[in-house]
């Protein structure tokens, strides 16, 4: 159980609270994501979740460690971090990619061992590409990165999971199928996920706890389909939305002005 | 993945092979077999203890010259590579960001001023105090990007190239000469001390960063993921750094600047072998060293004159950059 304990951050003594009391817990084997709109903070939390920033008031606490406290190679151990899609200024193949998930497991004057090696493969194999594993990383689509970077991640072999936008730079069918893998892995590996995502219709599909994010508080938390209404999306994002319920799922669809009521010609 | 194992092999034996053919070819003309007597009378216990002139060119001139050519060779490709990842920048060397002008003012101060200091001493202190110029003058907002890290690299060479014009000035005509002609980076002085002096000081720089290598990989993905993967980024990259800076501090004290071999060498192994760093960085020792006993091979036998190699390396080293500038496009100067 990951468990955050009113944890504020700002970035001067004089600023703002970027982040202002943020208290929440997740389970294992499930997905918690973090919906809002740009700006609202959620960058902010994960960046003092994996220890980049140091939050003023509160704490991280995975079962009985406190994760502020730990050194970058111990928190390492604890927390895999998938970050946004980038490109290396080198052009790594993807299975040196993976291995770098290693890094807090390889002693510091030596290099990964077939152990490390081993890790590695059974991580691209369960995210399920293989036959990425000699292409340059530079030469992949973007959809495929991001199950590298996933992959990179479960080689750290960490309890908990951190993904930053993993949908953010991919199409339709990447999106989800990123997602399902996500999931699919998270359940198996009992691992404790916590995601950001743009799109609310993704996380209802895919999330067992849901959090919104305003301003840098929490706006709403608990099961998607509760937390995740017509209500708190106008709150934070200040749009009109209609929730649709199909099949026992819910959709979210926008109100847009209908085309003939704008310009005439 | 068979063509890729056989290069890497090729590789791997092509500085012996070069120091081989190195040891035939000099000023004074030798047969073959001469030479191949003399490094016979060399050997321990079978060799013989006579003394001849060929004996004298064989082991006191030409294999110590193969000898730190190589050495050389090794720290500044090494280096290079080591610099280019923790700057995640396939622009940078030892020469564009300034530490070996920075170690060239302190060999200067020390011949000039300070003839009783190991001039190794001040080369390292201001080979450091160089790159630590260089990278704090190009850091903004906690980033180093790769245009402001060149630029800087170049104001710390131009600013203590004049320091050392300065030191020129000041000093007597006797070891006016001596700085000018070290300066312009030659081998022509090589003998066995300086072999020695370079193989140790270059050992101690070079122990951390080979085995430490596979951690330039994840370095080279930039700080913050560097940490989150669990690298104590500040150690490392002050272990790196610190190594690279000794040993091209020793390269530049016993030859002088040599320019362009650490952006040449790691470039041209990247496309061959790729850059993953636990490959890279043993090729590049190899590849550098034949690269600079090729070089410095060609710079006493061009012509009748012992040519100073770092003319050699900097007609060819000039252009290579022109073109990486080129092929990269607009990626080269991005972040």
């Amino acid at each position: 159980m990951l468990q955050v304990e009113n944890v504020s951050f700002r970035h001067s003594k004089e600023g703002q609270d970027i982040i202002h009391d943020i208290s929440f817990s997740a389970g294992e084997g499930e997905i918690t994501t973090v919906l809002g709109p740009n700006g609202s903070g959620k960058t902010t939390l994960f960046r003092c979740l994996v220890g980049l920033w140091r939050p003023q008031h509160g704490r991280v606490r995975f079962g009985e460690r406190e994760l502020m406290l730990l050194s970058a190679h111990d928190r390492a151990r604890l927390i895999a971090v998938v970050p946004q899609d980038h490109e290396p200024p080198f052009p790594y193949t993807v299975s040196d990619i993976v291995i770098m998930g290693r890094a807090s497991h390889v002693a510091m004057f030596s290099g990964p061992t077939d152990r490390d090696v081993a890790a590695a493969h059974h991580a691209i194999a369960s995210v399920g590409i293989e036959h990425l594993s000699g292409r340059p990383y530079t030469k992949i689509s973007g959809g495929e990165r991001q199950l590298v970077l996933i992959a990179r991640a479960l080689a750290q072999q960490a309890p908990v999971l951190i993904l930053d936008e993993p949908t953010s730079h991919l199409d339709f069918r990447n999106q989800v199928l990123v997602l399902e893998t996500v999931r699919s892995i998270v359940l198996e590996r009992g691992l404790t996920a916590l995601m950001t995502l743009h799109d609310p219709n993704m996380a209802l599909l895919f999330s067992d706890q849901a959090l919104v994010l305003g301003a840098g508080r929490i706006m709403a938390k608990g099961k998607p389909k509760e937390v995740i209404t017509a209500e708190t999306l106008r709150m934070v994002y200040g749009i009109e939305v209609s929730v649709v319920n199909y099949n026992g799922t819910a959709f979210i669809s926008p109100k847009v002005s209908p085309r003939s009521t704008g310009r005439t010609t | 993945m068979r063509t890729k194992a056989y290069t890497t092999a090729i590789i791997a034996v092509s500085p012996f092979l070069a120091a081989w053919l190195a040891l035939f070819l000099g000023a004074y003309n030798l047969s073959p077999g001469a030479v191949l007597k003399a490094l016979y009378d060399g050997l321990p216990i079978l060799g013989s203890a006579m003394d001849s002139p060929e004996r004298a060119i064989v082991l006191d001139i030409r294999v110590p010259r193969v000898l730190l050519a190589g050495l050389v060779g090794i720290a500044l490709s090494v280096s290079g590579v080591t610099l280019q990842g923790i700057f995640r920048n396939p622009l940078v060397d030892p020469y564009i960001l300034g530490i070996s002008a920075g170690a060239a003012l302190g060999c200067a101060l020390s011949v000039g001023f300070l003839p009783h200091l190991p001039v190794q001493v001040l080369a390292f202190v201001f080979g450091v105090l160089a790159v630590f110029l260089a990278y704090s003058m190009a850091k903004t907002e906690g980033e180093v990007s790769r245009l402001p890290l060149i630029l800087s690299g170049v104001i710390i060479s131009a600013f203590f190239m004049a320091m050392v014009s300065i030191v020129k000035f000041l000093v007597e005509p006797m070891k006016l000469q001596n700085i000018v002609f070290w300066l312009m980076g030659s081998f022509s002085l090589a003998d066995w001390k300086l072999v020695g002096i370079a193989a140790s000081g270059m050992a101690i720089g070079l122990i951390p960063i080979v085995f430490m290598r596979w951690r330039l990989n994840v370095m080279s993905m930039g700080e913050e993921e560097a940490r989150a993967l669990g690298i104590n980024v500040r150690r490392d990259r002050f272990i790196f750094i610190a190594s690279a800076t000794l040993i091209v501090s020793i390269a530049v004290s016993v030859s002088g600047i040599i320019g362009w071999v650490g952006l040449m060498v790691p470039h041209l192994l990247r496309m061959v072998v790729g850059p993953d760093h636990r490959r890279l960085v043993p090729l590049s020792m190899a590849g550098g060293a034949t690269f600079m006993i090729v070089a410095d091979t060609i710079a006493r036998n061009l012509t009748n004159y012992d040519i100073p190699v770092g003319i050699i390396t900097a007609i060819m080293g000039a252009p290579f950059f022109v073109y990486l500038m080129k092929k990269g496009g607009k990626e080269s100067w991005g972040k």
